[in-house]
């Protein structure tokens, strides 16, 4: 049974790793779910991750999330066509959809920082949507009133940007 | 920890954010901030295929060809009218000696390579 063998090797998931946090948090994960970050499964592949895996740029509540969802998606892409996996298709969906709506914006923001300093490239994908749908049809006063941004042109500058996009400024 | 906000983002972060805007909500973001601003304006046309039409003249292009080629059509999005147009680039200058292939082995990274700025195309090579 191919995809049972498979099933094995991924909950089997070889090594453990252990991930630790800005904020000296410890997180215990198997290779496979840890390789979804690609700086991690180069560190595997050069074998350095015998002591744990510092990430001094992450916090603990970031690096929980991040973690979470590599759990979730662990199966991904081990079981590629693999039709049995096929029903948490849907649920892997909807948890993504959970977890990048629910997120104040600080938090969002971290957890893009995070997902492109570990490198790992559905996640940053999934956040960078995200920021985009936020901004999506909204006028630059809305976009900097949705993310605080403060206006830093001088007002001759802003006038010749908004002469430069009126099509894209007038509702 | 970097105060967590979007202008903080590091610039290939924030162009991943970018490249994933409809036109207008683009154009709008460059009146934003200087940051966005300066981030918005260097992504490269979207659509830019490696083999021109332009009727009259029909270049095909190769892993071998020179880039940039001497003539080049693209779809570019015009912001007087709105609309994507068809537009035709010149080369200014002799060939940089850069075959199509050469920059394929540089696709690695996330960096922009081009820009479409004030009806000029500028493309980053490298050697």
């Amino acid at each position: 049974m191919a995809a049972a063998a498979a099933e094995a090797t991924i909950d089997g998931g070889g090594k453990m790793i252990i991930l630790i946090s800005a904020d000296g948090k410890r997180f215990e994960v198997t290779e496979a779910v840890a390789s979804q970050s690609q700086l991690i499964s180069n560190m595997i592949e050069d074998d350095c991750t015998e002591n744990g895996v510092r990430l001094p740029n992450v916090d603990g509540d970031i690096l929980t999330m991040v973690v979470d969802y590599c759990n979730m998606h662990a199966g991904d892409a081990a079981a590629d066509g693999d039709t049995t996996k096929a029903s948490s298709t849907e649920e892997l969906k909807k948890f993504d959809a959970e977890l990048v709506q629910a997120l104040e914006n600080p938090v969002l923001f971290k957890l893009i920082l995070a997902a492109n300093f570990l490198n790992i490239k559905s996640l940053l994908d999934m956040t960078c949507q995200r920021v985009a749908d936020m901004m999506s049809g909204k006028t630059p006063e809305q976009m900097r009133e949705t993310f605080s941004i403060e206006n830093d042109f001088t007002p001759e500058e802003e006038a010749a940007i908004r002469q430069e996009n009126a099509w894209a400024f007038d509702d | 920890m970097a105060a967590a906000a979007l202008a903080a983002l590091p610039e290939d972060v924030l162009a991943e954010v970018f490249v994933r805007l409809d036109p207008r909500s683009l154009a709008a973001s460059r009146g934003v901030s200087k940051a966005c601003s300066a981030c918005s304006c260097c992504l490269p046309p979207p659509g830019s295929g490696t083999s021109s039409s332009s009727g009259e003249e029909r270049v095909l292009l190769d892993e071998f060809s020179e880039w940039p080629p001497s003539l080049q059509t693209l779809d570019v999005y015009s912001s007087s009218t709105g609309r994507w147009e068809e537009r035709t680039f010149h080369r200014q200058g002799e060939a940089a000696r850069t075959t199509i292939a050469d920059m394929r082995m540089d696709f690695s990274g996330h960096k922009c390579k081009a820009v479409y700025w004030q009806g000029a195309l500028y493309v980053f090579l490298v050697r």
